[in-house]
């Protein structure tokens, strides 16, 4: 392990040719525009390929074919080229490719404050692209963690063939910290599973795939001329209207990832077992959640953070086993978006803490606000 | 091999309206794949949605059927990541100049080696004939109910300024010229562009007394102009004609990938 | 479509020139061919009719009725939209 300082956005690009990224589509918009650049200078050094698109849609599009094509690719974004990349995100669930999109919120709506961090895009990352689709979403906090959930995803989209969505905001993705680097040999690496070749058949969306497996689908060029298809298709890839087919491959579709949802789950319960109000925050607002806990604790109140960093599929269980009946504050840089789920999850309102300003929640803003609440 | 082989004929019949030019333009296409001796494997065939898209369920190779507008975006992808590969894509004429209309210039600038072939049949056919980029003037459409007001691109003119390196254009009408001109446009090294002139009676041809194959065919015949018999005619003559030919081509300009290739050297990459 | 395609039948019978013998097989595969007439329009000596054919469900195909006259020339192999053409040379048996 060496330790380097490098801003989000850098250690991301480096994270993913670590995991293996050979290919990188992108456009220009502020926070995100560093990963961009430092994929441009890292890439052609491992014979990777960098293209700038002519607008996010191109890049989210590029992205896939390079992936279809057999490569781990990457695109990154903010708010509103995230917005434009929606339709291609649900083409990516419908064919199921492995692809890993980044998204550093700044304030929205529209062009919002584009150098201002939020957490605004946390439903869109959900629910942005139209119809019912499977999509698992990260959202890292601290610097050696966004190297490693950069790897996660590349692993899960792999594994799961499937978009991963890697959620940062301007803060994490400008701020200068030490990132512990793991050496090659301390990360393991997914590859996505292709058929053997010389079969004789098409139909890789159900071959050898029992309920909850990914299919599988081989590449571009490996020889079965596959067909990938933007429309509900059957088993061999094929267009298909048939109610029956189109219920089965969406059924797949979705439980290859709710069955798989406890190995794709990653939570941090700090200081929950004896605390009588927990923080529910994520991202770089847990960090300063953390600060204020620490402070607290150090006075004697008992109060605790429960933080996702899977986002989606959302943490149920883990919620409620770390949580239980105690009091729970959601706290977020945006007018109330993860705290729905909380209370849906735990059957009850909350407390909240919600700022949609475009300036980050500080641990003074924090002690007050838990003070009263205690 | 035979161009039938370069067809999923478990597909047929396909799904195109009787006598629409779709299944002609495509084997025209796969006429040329042939005549290349192109290896299946080696092909990935790209189309966007509309009546044209639905072209990558019938062709044999490595197909993708995507988004509106977009093919050309996602064929970008491929062709980076397996430049070694032929990438051809197929868009209509709205897929490719109203909402691809973005994708299309910026390939074309790029000079990145695809192949695309744009099936003009001047109208949104797929939606039941709306107006489209290349829909001629005064023309009924179900959105041009008092006559179309849009003016045209001239697709021709379009794809050379934007930067693409071989740019020809046949009709529908003279299939063994366009599967000839497609042949040459797949040999070419850089971003080519074929504007396949077709028909849509069903939609375009029924509300301007053009209503059947036959009749939308001849006066296809009756518009278009081979490039030699036009040079030998005065402007004024020739002025609403269609001129069939290669219009440019260009074999010194790089090609995307080449360039690609040589940056890698230059970051010191191993390939 | 009826009157057109009388119309087009009419012209094509005039085409009928000079017999050129060859001796072709016109195979049009009844699963594929949608009767849209192409074939029949672009053939440039008259081989092909479009003729009444109560199970087609246009209720009317296209027939080589004059295959004496074809040429080989392939226009209608290459302009058919549905690849439902076929011709065959049939070699002479000496």
């Amino acid at each position: 392990m060496k330790k380097v300082v490098m801003p989000g956005n850098e250690t991301v690009a480096h994270a993913a040719i670590a995991a293996g990224c050979r290919f990188y589509a992108g456009y220009p918009i502020t926070p995100s525009s560093e990963l961009a650049a430092e994929m441009s200078k890292l890439l052609p050094r491992v014979g990777g390929k960098f293209i700038q698109m002519e607008d996010e849609i191109a890049s989210m599009a590029a992205a896939i074919g390079a992936s279809v094509a057999g490569m781990k690719s990457m695109t990154a974004t903010s708010g509103p080229g995230f917005s434009l990349k929606q339709e291609h995100i649900g083409l990516a669930c419908m064919m199921e490719v492995p692809v890993v999109i980044v998204n550093v919120m700044r304030g929205g709506p529209s062009t919002g404050l584009p150098t201002h961090p939020a957490q605004g895009d946390v439903m869109q990352a959900r629910w942005g692209t139209h119809g019912d689709h499977p999509i698992i979403v990260l959202a890292p906090a601290f610097p050696t963690e966004i190297y490693m959930e950069t790897i996660r995803a590349f692993n899960l989209a792999e594994r799961y063939r499937n978009p991963v969505i890697l959620l940062l905001d301007e803060i994490l993705a400008h701020t200068y910290e030490v990132v512990e680097v793991p050496e090659e040999d301390e990360i393991t690496l997914e590859e996505r599973k292709l058929p053997p070749s010389g079969l004789d058949r098409l139909d890789f969306y159900t071959y050898e795939r029992h309920e909850g497996d990914p299919p599988l689908l081989p590449n571009f060029f490996q020889g079965y001329n596959f067909h990938f298809e933007s429309l509900a298709h059957d088993e061999m890839g094929f267009p298909t209207t048939d109610p029956e087919k189109v219920a089965y491959l969406s059924h797949l579709r979705e439980a290859k990832i709710e069955k798989h949802k406890e190995k794709i789950w990653k939570n941090e319960s700090y200081l929950v077992e004896d605390a009588e109000l927990v923080v529910f925050a994520y991202g770089s607002v847990a960090r300063a959640a953390k600060e204020a806990i620490d402070r607290l604790r150090a006075e004697g109140e008992k109060v605790g953070l429960f933080r996702p960093i899977t986002l989606w599929p959302f943490p149920d269980k883990p919620l409620k086993r770390a949580v239980g009946k105690k009091k729970v504050l959601v706290a977020e840089m945006n007018l109330g978006q993860m705290v729905y789920e909380v209370e849906r999850v735990l059957r009850r309102d909350v407390a909240t803490l919600l700022k949609a300003d475009g300036t980050p929640i500080s641990p003074v803003e924090f002690t007050e606000k838990l003070r009263e609440e205690l | 091999m035979s161009y039938m082989d370069y067809v999923r004929t478990f597909k047929l019949p396909h799904s195109w309206c009787p006598g629409c030019g779709i299944g002609t333009i495509m084997q025209a296409m796969v006429r040329a794949f042939d005549a290349l001796k192109w290896k299946r494997e080696d092909i990935a065939f790209i189309t966007g949605i509309g009546c044209s898209g639905r072209m990558s369920t019938y062709v044999n190779a490595n197909t993708m059927h995507t988004t509106h507008g977009r093919p050309l975006a996602f064929a970008t992808g491929v062709k980076l990541a397996r430049p070694e590969k032929h990438v051809v894509v197929v868009s209509g004429d709205g897929d490719a100049l109203a909402i691809g209309g973005n994708h299309f210039i910026h390939a074309a600038r790029r000079n990145i080696d695809i192949k695309l072939i744009i099936i003009n049949n001047s109208v949104y056919g797929m939606t039941g004939g709306q107006v489209s980029p290349t829909t001629p003037q005064m023309f009924r459409t179900q959105t041009t109910p008092y006559g179309n007001i849009e003016p045209n691109f001239d697709v021709v003119k379009l794809a050379i300024a934007a930067g693409a390196t071989f740019v020809a254009r046949e009709s529908v009408t003279r299939p063994r010229n366009l599967a000839k001109l497609i042949e040459r446009s797949f040999q070419h090294k850089g971003f080519s562009v074929v504007e396949a002139i077709s028909n849509c009676h069903i939609n375009l041809g029924r509300r301007n007394k053009l209503k059947d194959q036959i009749t939308m065919l001849r006066w296809i015949n009756d518009r278009i102009i081979p490039m030699n018999v036009a040079k030998r005619k005065d402007p004024e003559e020739i002025k609403d004609k269609i001129i069939l030919g290669v219009f440019h081509e260009d074999k010194e300009r790089k090609e995307y990938t080449e360039l690609y290739e040589e940056l890698i050297q230059r970051a010191g990459g191993k390939k | 479509m009826g009157n057109v395609i009388e119309e087009l039948n009419i012209e094509v019978r005039k085409r009928r020139k000079k017999p050129y013998n060859k001796n072709v097989e016109i195979i049009i595969n009844p699963d594929l061919c949608k009767s849209c007439a192409l074939c029949v329009f672009v053939c440039p000596t008259g081989v092909l009719e479009m003729v009444e054919n109560k199970k087609n469900i246009y209720n009317y195909s296209a027939e080589a009725v004059a295959p004496e006259y074809c040429t080989l020339c392939n226009f209608c192999v290459y302009q058919c939209p549905d690849f439902a053409i076929e011709i065959k040379e049939r070699k002479e048996e000496k």
